[in-house]
């Protein structure tokens, strides 16, 4: 009964009050953006991570002037480690091949570069049952003779982890920031909307209409007002996700991200315009309840 | 629990969605040494008392600013007396919850002196809305707006709205709305008074065939012209008591 009321009454007012209600949606949409962008950062910087966790490849960075049976010795040294699933010993070429294939787009830039530039490298993985223990295998070929570097997932790591603990403080910060001021756009928008339609308030009262019934109208009125503030950040965060792949896509040095960048699951996505609804309800809710008291009859 | 809940359904008004009748309608109201003051001034209403029987006719009088509004206000509790009693067929409305104050006001039809309608909105939006609030919808509702439009003789203008209407326009939309889920019992504050003499007569004439239905209804005015044309019993507001006044010595107090 009261959604009866309430839902045509609401959109009336939206229709009525129309440039108000643009700029409560278009406030919100840029804060909610804001917000969208934070998570959809975060989200990215997990997926790779979680990448690179279930990448068990070493790389042993082999020192130049090294003969062919040096190397293949090496090889054979790494292949009898009981926890090695396979290893392969990478010539600069295949190297510059491999580089090419997963950067895609721009092979002229690497044939540019040359064979010298890299050095010979032996890759090897570690079969998956053992993934925990990546550094201490891939350490014990440190300081071998004949081996540079040795280059592994979790040094990587280490530094993202590090990357991690900042975008979740200062993200926090922000989404809770953002998160309370989404309140008090949809509860002062609210408030706006009661101190107009006091009038009918009073005559709403004074014709018999429960406090349930006057809240109806205000309340579908702020979940629409935040449904369609989320909506437009989603399309905003959405826009701007498919701009930056598209531009990553041309710099040779970020091509892989292309490939990998993620965007919020469709569920997800539901889920949070939902709570967005939701919390533009409670909100109104609070602001009519609040209101009423003041000045219903 | 049990009694708030009991006492929810003693009030909750069954739209009937037909004619009104004596036994279903009237109401008995009996005020007991009620004394209203506002904030810092002398007592608008000082220990009035007075009963009202089910389906009476008063006209309430006064000069301006005696209190007749006030009494309104009162009885329809959109103001709380500071002492006294106000009883509503034995039941005192003073003490009603918020739920209950709103299931109280559904079985009064009222007509404010300034109308109290909204202005942007259609007139059948405007009859529509107690309708609405008691749970009308669909068929029924536009049914019963029918009814009531072509009682106050606006069905062709239903579609208009109030803003544009007359004073008088005005005044039978707001009975319309008053009398939409057949009330009980019917208020009207200075009903006539911007209207001519001809839509005076027309709302004087809804407002008798409302009691000659088993109305109680009660119409505060200070035209004694309209009083004599459709004479009932008056109480007067005066040195903020209420009395029952004959029409003579109404007009002999000035």
């Amino acid at each position: 009964m009261y959604l009866r009321y309430g839902i045509p009454r609401a959109l009336r007012a939206l229709r009525t009050n129309w440039r108000a209600s643009v700029n409560n949606v278009l406030i919100l949409a840029s804060s909610l953006a804001v917000v969208g962008m934070i998570v959809l950062l975060y989200l990215n910087v997990v997926h790779f991570s979680e990448a690179w966790l279930s990448n068990t490849t070493v790389s042993l960075f082999l020192k130049p002037g090294l003969d062919d049976g040096q190397r293949e010795a090496l090889l054979e040294q790494v292949r009898q480690h009981p926890l090695v699933k396979a290893a392969r010993l990478v010539s600069p070429a295949d190297g510059l091949r491999d580089l090419a294939n997963r950067l895609g787009a721009d092979p002229a830039l690497l044939a540019a570069a040359g064979n010298e530039s890299l050095p010979y490298t032996i890759d090897f993985d570690l079969f998956v049952d053992y993934r925990d223990r990546v550094s201490t295998v891939a350490e014990k070929y440190r300081g071998l003779p004949g081996v540079a570097d040795v280059v592994y997932t979790e040094r990587l790591l280490e530094q993202v982890k590090l990357f991690f603990v900042m975008i979740k403080a200062i993200g926090g910060f922000f989404i809770g920031l953002i998160v309370f001021s989404f309140y008090l756009i949809v509860s002062h928008a609210t408030k706006l909307s009661l101190y107009a339609r006091r009038e009918e308030i009073e005559i709403l009262s004074l014709v018999g209409a429960t406090r349930h019934f006057i809240c109806s109208a205000f309340i579908v009125e702020g979940m629409l007002i935040a449904l369609a503030g989320s909506v437009l950040a989603a399309g905003i965060v959405w826009l701007c996700h498919q701009l930056l792949i598209t531009g990553l896509s041309w710099n040779a040095v970020t091509a892989g991200i292309k490939q990998e960048a993620v965007f919020f699951p469709l569920r997800s996505l539901g889920i949070a315009l939902g709570a967005a609804a939701l919390l533009g309800a409670t909100s109104s809710y609070q602001a009519v309840t609040r209101m009423l008291r003041e000045f219903q009859p | 629990m049990r009694v708030e809940a009991d006492r929810l359904e003693r009030l909750r008004l069954q739209p009937s969605g037909g004619r009104v009748s004596r036994e279903n309608v009237a109401t008995k109201i009996a005020l007991e040494a009620l004394t209203k003051s506002y904030l810092g001034m002398l007592p608008v209403l000082d220990d009035v008392s007075c009963k009202i029987d089910e389906g009476e006719f008063y006209y309430l009088t006064g000069v301006s600013g005696a209190g007749k509004t006030t009494v309104f206000r009162l009885l329809m509790l959109i103001e709380r007396p500071n002492s006294g009693t106000i009883e509503f067929d034995g039941e005192d409305i003073t003490r009603l919850t918020v739920a209950e104050q709103a299931l109280h006001r559904r079985r009064i039809g009222m007509v404010f002196q300034d109308y109290r309608l909204l202005a942007s909105d259609s007139i059948e939006e405007n009859v529509a809305l107690p309708l609405r609030v008691a749970g009308y919808r669909g068929s029924r509702l536009r049914k019963k707006i029918e009814l009531q439009l072509e009682q106050v003789g606006l069905a062709h203008r239903r579609r208009d709205r109030v803003a544009g209407l007359s004073g008088g326009e005005k005044q039978l939309v707001s009975i319309a709305r008053a009398l939409a889920f057949d009330p009980k019992v019917f208020f009207a504050d200075e009903p006539t008074g911007n209207l001519d003499h001809t839509m005076a007569h027309r709302v004087m004439e809804l407002i008798r065939n409302l009691h000659r239905a088993g109305c109680t209804v009660i119409v505060a005015t200070h035209d004694l012209t309209l009083i004599r044309a459709f004479r009932a019993r008056t109480l007067l507001i005066k040195d903020r008591k209420l009395h029952e006044v004959r029409l003579a010595e109404q007009r002999a107090s000035g």
